[in-house]
């Protein structure tokens, strides 16, 4: 099996895009997050190899859960799954801890290539 | 993608909605709030289009975006103009939603309304703004780029006094000067964070003196995709090099040493100055989050036809769990007994839960309503506030997903027929403004809805007069009707008192559809009006379809069950009170006159044995009544709804069938079906007499 990857964004469909992507591409994914909350939850319950991160989302937004994940394990790997024009919060997000980040709307290979360069 | 596109369809759906409910509330009261989830929500689905590829969608939605991000950071006040702008969006995405595949139609009108939002935008502090959108524009500014190998840059030229001293002082300490280029892909986003991502991992490994373009425009994301940066120190240059090309989107990264003239004058005095350039891009500060603690469900999308599919299985197992039970009674053993009771303990818990998935709030129709409202008061320029309550009162799906329509209707009708000017209000001594209660509540196993205006409410002399005209009641039923009962013609078809016909209501159909349509969904509906003073309907729903109460009913060999939202009483009846008028049986029930009818004869099974008295259920299905003879009451049970198959669903009259606890299947009667056959010629409400 592939490495394993955590998908967090709020939108369904976001999440289903991704999930298809990654596991055509020999990921496996362990779980969805909906939000901060979640993301937190499922990665100290899974430990999954990578993190796939919406910023802004409901409840506890991406940059928030980027250090709650990093305090809790500092070799996280984390990439930033963004919306265009949100400069600021992803570059607060990579000084939070994310590795990389990529862009919305995404080419399918981008994502599989940033999951690629961060994790291996 | 077109697997995605039902899911696509449904979130923005629900963005929609939510962008909608927001403005109308901003509009009221600007709150931080609401703002914040518009944004989110404008955010969001430009994600979902841009990834679909849903360019209009995405431009649209990147402006709206854009211009939220103003408001919300106080730029700009919210004006009505720009809801109505908003709206106007919101309205265009909607029409490009349901024509996914023929976008391109509406490229013109997306433009414009793009421009529209643009020029809000830029009313921000009455500056251009820095468009990062079109990668035109973010050509514009950059400087021209070098071709091929000359990419050695002239650093010596561009060098600063300062900056010169700077890599003096480095160059004694023993550092080297590279200069690194970067190119990005095509079609990258978000650059100057690519850049940042750079100025990041060089900074570890020495100081960044110079920056082509220079750091604004990387900031700025004024540069096309290439750049370079002079770095000093000791850098391990191979580490580097990986670092910056494991980072994304990073196409091309090269690292060579430069050598620098050293002759400049230094002047030595400045070394005290302010320092570099301090254009970090890392010193942006961070853009409002979202706030923590704002409620929102937490939800499992599931497709409706499993989660049918597993109420239908539920229902099954009811049934059979009522036959096990028969059996087990029969086998006369106590532990059986006993293990069967926990058993009927649980499957009826089980059902209860299941039930509950099939309920949604009706919040998901009413949300649409106030738009609406404030939409057609404008059109008729008539004020009017809709008050609306118990929005998380539970429905099944199906009747939420139904009721829209008459609710609509009755809506529209209101601000059409029922509200004032408000000259006319203020004359009354009423209220200025007009107010429309649109309330939701649970009242034992229903649901009533009621639709309320306080504006002038319904006459029923002008019904009286109308129905007179039209010949739907004669002369001498027009003077013995009292006005509760006048009021009733309005749900028939062919009367409607509007003096003109409007766009909106007033066509003479619309009441009777609205029953119709609200007695297809096994609800009722009344009207009350006080006449100056505002008028009433009030829908009463079952909270779901799938089980229904009845009343069993022997009829011959066969069983029937009575929905009892249906029965308004059971008598006996003696063969000497049936009397015929015009070859029709009628009974006499209080003062009414019923048309009465042997079940058996209905369903063509023969006539019946004549008795000493029959039992008789009188139904009703709107303003209609009828007293249906049967051969025995058997008693009240709640059954599950299965429906029949397509082909024996044209049957009129039969709503579906149930299977009975002994496997006996039972059909279910719809008498609002079996009132409206014509065979039955109840089409009257009275016969002359």
């Amino acid at each position: 099996m592939g490495k394993k990857v955590l998908i967090t964004d709020d939108t369904a469909f976001m999440r289903m895009t991704l999930r298809n992507v990654l596991e055509k591409n020999g990921y496996e994914v362990v779980a969805e997050a909906e939000d901060g909350f979640q993301a937190v939850e499922k990665y100290q319950e899974l430990k999954p190899d990578l993190v796939t991160m919406d910023i802004t989302m409901p409840n506890m937004d991406g940059i928030t859960a980027i250090k709650k994940i990093m305090a809790e394990d500092p070799q996280a790997k984390i990439v930033v799954v963004s919306a265009m024009g949100q400069k600021a919060l992803v570059i607060e997000a990579l000084n939070s801890g994310a590795k990389d980040f990529i862009v919305k709307p995404f080419q399918p290979d981008r994502i599989v290539e940033a999951l690629q360069k961060v994790g291996g | 993608m077109e697997e995605y596109e039902d899911l696509f369809l449904a979130e923005t759906q629900e963005y929609l909605q939510n962008i909608t409910q927001c403005l109308l509330a901003l509009e009221k009261d600007l709150d931080d709030e609401h703002l914040e989830a518009m944004f989110r929500a404008a955010h969001s689905l430009k994600g979902m289009a841009g990834t679909m590829g849903y360019e209009l969608i995405t431009d649209l939605t990147h402006e709206m975006e854009t211009l939220l991000d103003k408001l919300r950071r106080g730029e700009i006040a919210l004006e009505t103009e720009c809801v109505n702008l908003f709206l106007e969006a919101v309205d265009l995405i909607q029409l490009l939603v349901d024509n996914l595949h023929r976008q391109d139609d509406f490229r013109p009108q997306v433009s414009a309304l793009s421009k529209k939002l643009l020029a809000w935008q830029r009313v921000a502090g009455g500056e251009k703004t820095p468009g990062t959108f079109s990668p035109q524009q973010e050509m514009e500014g950059a400087e021209k780029e070098p071709n091929g190998r000359e990419r050695d840059i002239a650093w010596q030229k561009m060098l600063s006094a300062f900056e010169k001293e700077t890599l003096k002082e480095a160059l004694l300490k023993g550092e080297e000067t590279y200069q690194v280029y970067i190119r990005l892909r095509q079609g990258s986003l978000l650059k100057s964070v690519r850049a940042y991502m750079v100025l990041k991992a060089l900074e570890k490994e020495g100081e960044i003196v110079k920056a082509w373009p220079s750091l604004q425009a990387l900031e700025e994301e004024s540069f096309d995709r290439e750049f370079f940066l002079l770095l000093v120190g000791m850098p391990r240059v191979g580490a580097l090099k990986e670092t910056l090309e494991g980072i994304v989107e990073i196409e091309k990264v090269e690292i060579s040493p430069v050598k620098l003239d050293e002759d400049s004058p230094a002047s030595v005095e400045s070394v005290d100055g302010a320092g570099l350039e301090k254009e970090s891009p890392g010193t942006l500060p961070g853009k409002g989050l979202s706030p923590p603690g704002h409620v929102v469900e937490k939800t499992v999308r599931v497709e409706t036809a499993k989660l049918d599919s597993l109420v239908n299985l539920v229902g099954e197992l009811v049934i059979n769990r009522t036959r096990v039970l028969e059996l087990g009674k029969m086998a006369r053993d106590t532990a059986l007994e006993n293990a069967l009771e926990q058993m009927e303990m649980i499957t009826t818990e089980l059902q209860n839960a299941v039930m509950t998935l099939r309920m949604v709030p009706v919040r998901q129709v009413f949300d649409r309503f106030p738009r609406m409202v404030r939409d057609l008061s404008l059109e008729k320029n008539k004020k009017v506030e809709l008050i609306i309550s118990g929005k998380e009162t539970e429905l099944d799906r199906t009747i939420v997903n139904q009721m829209g329509d008459p609710l609509v209707h009755l809506l529209r009708n209101a601000i059409d027929h029922g509200l004032e000017e408000e000259e006319e209000r203020i004359k009354k001594g009423k209220e200025p403004l007009n107010t429309i209660y649109l309330r939701a509540q649970h009242e034992g196993s229903h649901v009533v809805i009621t639709v309320e205006d306080d504006g002038r409410g319904i006459d029923p002399e002008a019904i009286k007069q109308k129905a007179l005209v039209k010949k739907m009641i004669s002369v001498r039923e027009a003077e013995e009707m009292g006005p509760a009962e006048v009021l009733q013609l309005i749900f028939q078809s062919g009367l409607s008192t509007s003096r003109e016909v409007t766009d909106i209501s007033g066509r003479g159909v619309g009441m009777s559809v609205v029953k119709t349509e609200i007695e297809a969904l096994n609800g009722t509906v009344e009207v009350e009006s006080r006449p100056g003073w505002g008028s009433r309907f009030i829908l009463r729903f079952p909270l779901t379809l799938a089980i229904i109460r009845t009343l069993m009913v022997q009829c011959g060999q066969e069983v029937y069950a009575i929905p009892v939202e249906a029965i308004q009483e059971n008598l006996f009846v003696e063969p000497k009170e049936i009397r015929t008028i015009r070859q029709e049986r009628v009974i006499s029930l209080r003062e009414e006159v019923l048309p009465f009818y042997f079940l058996q004869e209905l369903f063509g099974s023969g006539s019946s044995p004549v008795q000493e008295y029959y039992p008789v259920v009188v139904v009703r299905a709107g303003n209609k009544k009828a007293g249906l003879a049967v051969d025995a009451l058997l008693g009240q049970q709640e059954v599950v709804i299965k429906s029949l198959s397509r082909f024996v669903n044209e049957l009129r009259g039969i709503a579906g069938a149930t299977v009975l606890g002994d496997g006996r299947v039972t059909l279910i009667l719809d008498i609002a079906g079996l009132l409206e056959d014509r065979r039955l010629n109840l089409g009257k409400k009275s016969v002359d007499h």
